[in-house]
């Protein structure tokens, strides 16, 4: 029998940590370059197994200034590649995110979030780096970012990740956290052929070929080095050609504009959400990863009490569901607004929804919300 | 269901390994399980837990808050979470390492020499082991079956005194049931 | 009228923004002359730079060319090597970009001997942002952050890059352009981590602030100082306000980086489709 030694087939009890590597490896990844960093090391130390199995590279390199630019190489040379780290590694990789932006590099960068700022509580949860996300990099861009909440999703929202990275032409960010990635629970890898996987759009002929230039999706399709394309990848304001046109404010209008607007014009297309019991909630639980676990039980515990409690948990946390959130906003008396940080998120959410009626309950370290804490809030919103 | 494990005491005694194969034979039987743990900063001998929760839905919280059952491996430990335990929950000790003082909510108190036992045995490392056969038993929630599986999965080194190890702990619950 | 080396040029991208006296021009190209006389198919070329006035040099080549964030060039180029071995990556760049904000990376790279050829244009200061104090401006010279002299020691470059086990060493000057174009295909066709220091003219900012003169003054002055030592240790590579000791110091071999890694993913993947490893979560 000759079995797949990219797609793991079958039952296994896991962390979310190797979830996430098996799933980076069974959507065709085959290059990882990181520094160690808790708590997403069982990432890299996963990948240093078993990358080189499926005939993938593994770096270690000197810090994650060093990991995502070897990233960005690698995906020019052809490869669908990788990095892990935590919110201080996060914060080192960001200039040269913005720069995958701007080179419109598809790449994958996992942040397994614990508490902050600066080296905070290296093996406790957090969700403090949503917002470095979004707006961590300078410039003008757009992000997609998911937000995992099992092991299974782990996997599955890993995959998905590379798949809009390849479609979209960007990095895409998981955001996960210490729990999660730590935490060991049933992990099912269907067979291959029931994966999904998306492959980079390549261009069809050398001749006239731009490597910026879109077709209707606003992405352009993307050669790899070596072809003989005399590709120039820069940093600076290009235009379709990738020739530089750092004066031209037309040149920069178009580019920024179509960067964000590549994401913003498809973002029906990548928002991902779940909502349980809206139809008639008088109190709506916003929760995402960790906290939607707390809160889920919490709802389903007011129901049974009569309470009419709904729940909605964004998966991609940008983009959001924005139109949807205003709906849910004007029908509930009361929204409660769960994060492991001291209100991030929450900042978005009063931008669509009346910030009187927001609710907001954060959380910090160890101290991640319970369902008894949820539905003692829910209870005292009734009143 | 939902039943919550907690096992607690110092590095180097399996803690981890065994939390990850109640939770690994939950999967195996086809139930839902989470494991996690936690550890001080030292690298060895610090204070570490492994809880896991069995479950036949999906498991919502993945935190153990009341376990159904206390395994402790250290006075540490036992004064540590002793008093987290759900009433009418069930408390292990290695009777050589712990005192039990308070008996806090506990309905059943096993005390085990599992640290002596696993000596005896000429693999102090096999321990965890013993407790493992003594919660398998204690606890009713998983067939021995099911965690020797597990076991042979997950334990590369020295399987067969470990299994023994295993059984030796699941009869001594037996017995302690039977008292 | 077409120049020999014009294909080697990226069509649209010429006239360069090097000032009038840079020797940036001259590295260039020793580099493009070095590439036609090797043969070399320009398309299995990758030219990865950082930011800076030399930092342009991967937009003005005619081949794959990777314009990075300051001081990435070198991991930038590690991944692109490691990913596609067949293709000769060569990282040119100045030497504030290489050994400030880049330093880690050259640290590292030549390290594990990585495959690359690694040029640097020193012209002992950060030309392009205005004439700053960068990691080789001399002790006591003149720079916009050194308005009372600079008071730090410089870096020797090649004292660096044979202590961290480069397996090719040269230093020249751009008054050297037949020494630098060979030294460059010695590098081209050097399996392992090479590099290349080329001591390069800034009129503009250094020559200006220091008292260089006009271009031709400055070169004159360069190529009395920069001399020509032949089979000399790296460590005789002394770098000095009157005296610049060039050449090649260290020519070696060993054990390459990607091919290591190769060996090994190829030996772990037959050995892991055989069955003869365990591939299990």
């Amino acid at each position: 029998m000759s079995r797949r030694l990219d797609v793991l087939t079958g039952v296994h009890f896991v962390q979310g940590d190797i979830a996430c590597a098996e799933g980076a490896i069974a959507a065709g990844c085959r290059f990882f370059a990181g520094y160690p960093i808790t708590p997403s090391s069982e990432i890299a130390q996963h990948m240093a197994v078993r990358l080189p199995q499926v005939g993938g590279i593994y770096l270690q390199m000197e810090d994650e200034i060093a990991s995502i630019a070897a990233v960005i190489g690698a995906s020019w040379a052809g490869l669908k590649a990788m990095t892990a780290t935590s919110g201080p590694g996060f914060s080192l990789m960001q200039e040269n995110i913005g720069y995958a932006y701007m080179t419109e590099t598809p790449c994958v960068i996992v942040d397994v979030m614990r508490g902050g700022p600066s080296t905070g509580q290296p093996t406790k949860p957090g969700q403090q780096d949503v917002m470095q996300a979004k707006w961590g990099s300078h410039g003008d861009y757009e992000v997609i970012a998911l937000s995992p909440a099992s092991v299974q999703e782990m996997f599955d929202l890993t995959i998905e990740a590379f798949n809009l990275s390849e479609t979209y032409r960007c990095p895409v960010i998981l955001l996960a956290d210490e729990v999660i990635g730590h935490l060991r629970e049933k992990l099912i890898i269907p067979e291959a052929e029931e994966i999904e996987v998306v492959e980079r759009r390549r261009p069809e002929d050398l001749e006239g070929y731009k490597p910026f230039q879109p077709g209707e999706d606003l992405v352009p399709p993307m050669a790899r080095l070596g072809e003989g394309f005399r590709l120039y990848i820069t940093g600076l304001t290009h235009d379709e050609a990738g020739r530089p046109r750092a004066s031209s404010p037309e040149a920069q209008g178009r580019l920024v504009r179509r960067l964000c607007d590549k994401i913003r014009l498809n973002r029906h297309r990548i928002v991902k959400f779940e909502e349980h019991y809206l139809e008639d909630a008088e109190i709506v639980v916003i929760a995402y990863g960790l906290p939607y676990r707390s809160a889920l039980p919490a709802v389903e515990e007011a129901r049974r009490r009569g309470i009419r409690a709904g729940i909605y948990r964004p998966i991609t946390l940008w983009p959001q569901a924005e139109e949807r959130l205003r709906e849910i906003g004007e029908r509930a008396h009361r929204v409660i607004v769960l994060e492991m940080n001291y209100g991030q998120m929450l900042r978005e959410y009063q931008r669509w929804i009346d910030p009187d009626r927001i609710v907001f309950s954060p959380s910090f370290g160890e101290a991640i919300p319970t369902p008894e804490g949820v539905l003692g809030l829910i209870k005292r919103c009734m009143r | 269901m939902r039943y919550e494990i907690l096992i607690a005491g110092r590095g180097g005694q399996g803690v981890v390994l065994a939390g990850v194969i109640i939770g690994y034979a939950a999967i195996i039987s086809g139930l839902n399980a989470a494991q996690s743990q936690s550890y001080g900063p030292e690298a060895r001998g610090g204070k570490v837990r492994s809880e896991v929760i069995i479950s036949d839905g999906p498991v919502g919280y993945p935190k153990v808050r009341r376990p159904n059952l206390l395994v402790t491996l250290s006075q540490e430990a036992y004064e540590a979470y002793i008093d987290s335990l759900q009433e009418g929950g069930i408390l292990i000790y290695d009777e050589d390492l712990v005192k039990p003082e308070r008996a806090g909510r506990a309905a059943g108190r096993y005390p085990i020499p599992a640290t002596r036992m696993a000596e005896e045995l000429g693999l102090r490392l096999s321990a965890n082991m013993i407790i493992l056969g003594a919660i398998t038993s204690l606890s009713g929630v998983l067939r021995p079956e099911a965690v020797e599986e597990a076991i042979r999965r997950r334990v590369r080194r020295h399987l067969e005194i470990n299994l023994k190890a295993f059984r030796m702990g699941l009869e001594y619950g037996e017995r302690l049931k039977g008292d | 009228m077409t120049h020999p080396l014009d294909r080697y040029l990226r069509p649209g991208m010429i006239p360069h923004i090097w000032c009038p006296g840079c020797g940036n021009g001259i590295i260039l190209n020793a580099f493009l002359r070095a590439v036609d006389e090797l043969g070399l198919d320009q398309d299995e070329i990758v030219v990865v730079s950082g930011i800076g006035c030399m930092g342009r040099v991967s937009g003005y080549v005619n081949m794959d060319g990777f314009h990075t964030t300051h001081g990435r060039a070198i991991p930038v180029a590690i991944g692109i090597k490691t990913a596609r071995p067949e293709l000769k990556v060569v990282v040119i760049s100045g030497d504030g970009d290489l050994f400030a904000i880049g330093g880690n990376h050259f640290l590292h790279a030549a390290r594990r001997n990585v495959d690359l050829l690694v040029i640097c244009a020193n012209n002992f200061n950060y030309g392009m942002t205005g004439g700053q104090m960068g990691p080789t401006t001399p002790s006591k010279a003149y720079t916009t952050t050194t308005p009372y002299g600079n008071i730090e020691h410089p870096l020797n470059l090649v004292y660096l890059a044979a202590s961290l086990g480069a397996v090719y060493i040269a230093r020249w000057c751009v008054t050297h352009p037949l020494q630098l174009k060979e030294s460059i295909k010695r590098g081209l066709t050097k399996r392992g981590f090479s590099f290349i220091e080329v001591v390069t003219p800034c009129v503009t900012e250094y020559g200006r602030r220091n008292r260089m003169g006009e271009p031709r003054e400055f070169m004159r002055r360069l190529r009395e100082i920069c001399v020509i030592r032949r089979g000399v240790d790296p460590s005789e590579a002394v770098i000095e306000a009157d005296r610049i000791i060039c050449g090649e110091f260290r020519d070696v071999d060993k054990p390459e980086f990607t091919q290591l890694l190769w060996n090994m993913i190829r030996e772990v993947s037959e050995k892991a489709s055989r069955g003869e490893i365990e591939v299990a979560l």
